[in-house]
């Protein structure tokens, strides 16, 4: 096998130039030794620059020479070394973090004139350090909030961290934590996210221009990375804010090699409970936790390996009633350097997601219903510099996933439920890709690749076929084996072209194929939405999306310009029937319609740095519709997700070292509903009568939040620092609605003919106060 | 199961509020609309309705369809319907359902679309049989602070079967719209003897008459209905609540069962009448 390896890279080796020499290295924390993802290498005289892996590592060729290279990373002073290359080099270079810098909007980490190269679309970046600085509800610093006020990005309803990109539904969003796939990424209903901001490194969202090592869902990929432990020195550091308390530690395990990190989040207005006046409160159980945990090794300097885990669960328990539902990941990586050119990740990844309900009304009633998702996967990633101009990356993933959609059954002996149990779902997913990053002059760069992709359901399962009206026509039992294969050949292609020093112009072409969706038939969905997979009965999803975008960077680069246009047509687009049924039903893809959807707009983007003053400036323009054979009368309608206009600003303001403000303020417009036409009167009832779906808009949404920061005096003999953080979410406490409903008015205790419209809205101005610390 | 699924989540909403919103509407041509249902006994609700819609907002009772000339056939004979009230046509004195008839309403001599030629519209729905109960059960629960009603029945899982229930307080009626009754189909259940499952509770801001005393009078009503009355008025309810970004669906319109594009429900249920004393 190897020797085939070396084979392929020989004939690969012919194309490249040989008198090129190689800069490599990695780049490091000083402080911590922790490797920096994504900080940028990069050589002002040759226009040419690099990002370092996840490992902290970077490759740059070059010819013989005298170089000044740059090492810069958001959060940390910029280094610049002369290099002399004189054949193969290896520099090791440490960063040191700028304290000062702490609480700054930076969105970008990249030299910028790089980034203008770089061919990437579409792609967010965010640090841990960006996402803190942002006030977000109750003061619980949440990435995706953060991410939400990106061009082309938005909440799926108020306050929910289920996400909509560029028109998608929530569920087209690849979550990933370190490679793990995320399937139900929100606490409490949704309102706060998975992912605990201490724990977290970096987070990347690519809106549709994703690389061809990733797929599996339309619309994005959100990569979040955790934080790997300081290698030299141990630290605490933690919160306490108004409805969570947050502990991490970490350091050496192994001096220099061996490091971990830990990290604990529990929420505990439970606690709160037993002073209720209400005695079932009393009883009550309510709270959510997350556990984070990494051990990363450098075996030697070509190996490096890490373990990584995540353990999070919402936990409900009500004397009648109760729910419980969390994700569990487990990922572990090998990362071993052939040489200076070649190197692979392998990772494998378990995943475990599920929910449990009960109920205890009575005896009769006593029920329990649970559903899991169960994944086991295995993946490479390849990268290879050949010559001076292409960098290959390709490799393959494989996953098994084990569905149960859901098992109830009837508690106790006088319970009238009988046990319900859906058939299991399985499936095999592959995927083999290969890209290439190639320059083909100092201003133009191409990327391109392609990924093939399969499906492989497999049994033993019971198969339900429909007829033309979705009415069941034939029950088969399906043994042990594959018994429906579908496959996806996904082209990936971007272009950059420098016009000149600071400004580029980007094209890029996507094809992604989704094997598995979610049964949610509210907008922001709740834990409880099942997923479902392609199927016989039910084809995998398509999209094709085109982009362009010119980007133009001004005064010194501090303003960074961007404008990108998009469309997305959608193939095989899912939605349900008027009133679905779907919770545990047996015939779900009875449930389901099929057409065709499509979206596009034009995003415009400004992002500012002057030091003190930075943040961005962003808008959206974009429609997103379908056309669905058996909902609307088959006539075109509005997603859900289609916000016509989007715009977000965020700043922020340094006074001193200590003491800084940020705010932000977003506009969107008022999402697509369906409003009643008329009313008729049947079994003393008013009931409302429809006619288009979506043709109504809920009101526009706007919104302020205001932050401050203050930083506790810092005692130079003491490691202890602190700071306070005060915010107010919706500042001047606009009523956005979330929902709306129609009531029927009651005059002494009798209904009249009287119907108001009410408007529902979830927060006020809403004030919260935590501490943070760092030891 | 669905419903735990709300109850537990909306519990998680902590601090919504709700105030009047102005909305103006869009409006539609009016259609005709029946509402008819009779039953398997002598009743006052063995009649049909004939109304037209308006404008959502119009807040005052559907102008009632005179004149038309109603009439059920039960397979055998016809029986004709008089209008006794504008709007409301009700059956003969002594008529009572039978188990098992089809009846075929048919509407005709009225004009609904204004274009001075009358149409017909007819609709048709099977008389379920009802089943037995043994007991039915209302008792206070102290932990919810409300009064639970709970039937004891055998169930027959060998064929589907749909279930409405609601109650009389004193011998009034306290359940007299669709929503006021709870409605379940028998598809989840396992056991062929319901052990006093609750089917209504009770609470004194839901009675009109105001205090509930140990000792009064529960009457459970146990409607036998058609699947596809069931589907009706669950649509209904799926609307009703409106729309809000978490637990509905895209509000759509509840397929009625009346031909030539009229709006509602013609139905026949089968009735069974069931007594208890409140327990505390």
């Amino acid at each position: 096998m190897k020797k085939i390896y070396i084979l392929l890279f020989a004939i690969l080796s012919c194309v490249c130039n040989a008198t090129a020499q190689r800069l490599h290295g990695n780049v490091t924390d000083v402080q911590t030794g922790e490797p920096l993802i994504g900080a940028t290498v990069y050589i002002p005289s040759l226009s040419k620059g690099t990002v370092t892996d996840l490992d902290g590592r970077y490759t740059l060729s070059l010819s013989n020479g005298n170089y000044s290279v740059s090492y810069s990373f958001m959060g940390y002073e910029t280094a610049v070394i002369t290099a002399n290359i004189n054949g193969n080099t290896s520099l090791n270079v440490k960063l040191k973090s700028s304290s000062q810098k702490i609480d700054e909007v930076v969105i970008t980490s990249q030299n910028k004139q790089e980034q203008l190269a770089r061919p990437e679309m579409g792609v967010e970046k965010l640090q841990s350090k960006t996402i803190k600085s942002v006030p977000v509800l109750l003061g619980e610093t949440d990435v995706i909030k953060v991410m939400q006020l990106m061009p082309g990005v938005q909440a799926a309803s108020e306050g929910s961290t289920g996400f909509s990109v560029r028109g998608g539904n929530p569920d087209q969003n690849l979550v990933l934590l370190d490679g793990s796939t995320i399937y139900n990424a929100g606490h409490f209903m949704g309102f706060f996210s998975v992912f605990n901001n201490d724990a977290v490194n970096d987070v990347k969202l690519y809106k549709g221009d994703i690389p061809a090592s990733y797929g599996g869902r339309l619309s994005s990929l959100l990569e979040v990375n955790m934080k790997d432990g300081d290698k030299q020195r141990y630290h605490l550091n933690g919160g306490v804010g108004l409805i969570s308390s947050r502990l991490t530690v970490d350091g050496p395990i192994i001096n220099q090699r061996t490091s971990f990190l830990a990290s604990a989040r529990r929420t505990y207005f439970d606690l709160f409970l037993p002073f209720a006046t209400n005695e079932s409160a009393k009883e009550s159980t309510i709270y959510f936790y997350d556990l984070n945990a990494r051990i990363s090794h450098t075996v030697n300097d070509n190996n490096h390996i890490f373990a990584s885990a995540y353990l999070g669960r919402d936990l409900f328990e009500y004397p009648i009633a109760g729910m419980a539902f969390g994700n569990k990941s487990v990922s572990l990586r090998w990362s071993h350097i052939f040489n200076q050119r070649n190197y692979l990740n392998l990772t494998a990844h378990a995943v475990n997601s599920d929910y449990d309900l009960s109920m205890d009304f009575d005896a009769a009633s006593k029920a329990s219903l649970s559903s899991v998702i169960k994944d086991l996967s295995i993946r490479a990633d390849f990268s290879s510099k050949v010559g001076l101009t292409h960098t290959l990356t390709y490799g393959f993933q494989l996953t098994r996933h084990d569905f149960q959609p859901g098992t109830a059954r009837g508690e106790g002996a006088q319970a009238i439920m009988g046990k319900i149990e859906m058939p299991k779902n399985k499936a095999i997913e592959t995927s083999v890709f290969i890209g290439n990053t190639e320059t083909v002059s100092p201003s133009l760069t191409l990327r391109y690749g392609v990924r093939l992709s399969t499906f492989h359901n497999y049994g033993p399962t019971i198969l339900y076929k429909y007829d033309d009206e979705y009415n069941l026509s034939e029950t088969v039992e399906k043994g042990s084996g594959v018994y429906n294969s579908n496959f996806g050949l996904e082209p990936r292609f971007a272009l950059s072209y420098m016009v000149d020093e600071h400004s580029s112009v980007k094209a890029s072409y996507t094809r992604t194929y989704q094997y598995m969706q979610q049964a949610s038939v509210s907008t922001s969905g709740t834990p409880m939405d099942v997923w479902y997979m392609s199927s016989p009965n039910v084809k995998p999803q398509l999209s094709d999306q085109v982009s362009l975008g010119y980007f133009h960077n001004i005064l010194d680069d501090r303003i960074e310009l961007s404008f990108e246009t998009f469309y997305k047509a959608m193939e095989n687009t899912i939605d349900f029937k008027d009133h679905p049924h779907v919770m545990l039903n047996k015939y779900l893809e009875g449930e389901l319609r099929f057409g065709n959807s499509r979206s596009y707009g034009a995003e415009f983007m400004a992002k500012a740095d002057f030091g003190r003053w930075n943040g961005w400036v962003s808008y959206t323009l974009s429609r997103a519709d379908r056309k669905i054979v058996g909902v609307n009368d088959g006539k075109r309608y509005l997603s859900p997700y289609n916000h016509t206009h989007d715009a977000s600003v965020v700043a922020s303001y340094r006074f001193t070292d200590r003491i800084s403000v940020s705010g932000n303020w977003v506009f969107i417009s008022g999402a697509p509903t369906t409003f009643p036409v008329a009313r008729y009167e049947v079994g003393g009832e008013i009931v409302p009568y429809y006619s288009s779906r979506n043709r109504d808009r809920m009101p526009n949404y706007h919104r302020l939040d205001l932050s401050l920061t203050i930083q506790c005096k810092r005692n130079p003999e003491r490691r202890w620092q602190g700071e306070w953080v005060f915010s107010f979410y919706n500042a001047y406490n606009h009523h956005n609605t979330w929902g709306i409903h129609f009531e029927r008015e009651n005059k002494d205790n009798e209904q009249t003919y009287v119907i108001k419209s009410k408007s529902v809205y979830l927060f006020p101005i809403i004030p919260s106060v935590s501490y943070n610390f760092k030891f | 199961m669905r419903y735990i699924a709300i109850l537990i989540s909306s519990l998680f909403i902590f601090s919504s509020c709700t105030e009047d919103i102005d909305l103006s509407l869009s409006s539609t041509s009016p259609f005709f609309v029946v509402d008819g249902h009779i039953c398997d006994e002598v009743s006052p609700y063995n009649f049909v309705r004939l109304t037209m819609s308006s404008d959502y907002f119009l807040n005052t009772e559907s102008p009632a369809v005179s004149g038309a000339s109603v009439v059920i056939n039960d397979g055998e004979k016809d029986i004709i319907f008089e209008e006794e009230e504008p709007g409301y046509y009700m059956a003969p004195a002594f008529f009572a359902g039978e188990h098992g008839k089809t009846y075929s309403l048919t509407i005709s001599n009225v004009d609904a679309d204004g274009d001075g030629i009358s149409e017909i519209y007819t609709s048709k729905s099977i008389m379920p049989p009802t089943y037995e109960i043994d007991s039915v059960k209302c008792v206070y629960d102290d932990f919810l602070g409300i009064y639970k009603i709970g039937l004891f029945a055998r169930e027959d899982t060998s064929f589907d079967n749909y279930y409405m229930f609601g109650y009389s307080y004193n011998d009034s009626l306290v359940c007299d719209s669709y929503l006021d009754y709870a409605i379940t189909d028998d598809s989840y259940f396992g056991s062929d003897y319901c052990w006093g499952a609750t089917i209504s509770t009770l609470t004194e801001d839901f009675l009109r008459s105001g205090v509930i005393n140990e000792g009064d009078t529960v009457t459970v009503h146990s409607i036998s209905i058609n699947e596809d009355l069931y589907k009706y008025i669950a649509a209904i309810d799926d609307i009703h609540s409106g729309s809000n970004p978490m637990f509905s669906s895209t509000p759509a319109n509840a397929v009625g069962n009346i031909s030539n594009g009229a709006l509602g429900f013609f139905t026949a249920m089968a009735v069974v009448h069931t007594k208890c004393l409140v327990e505390k």
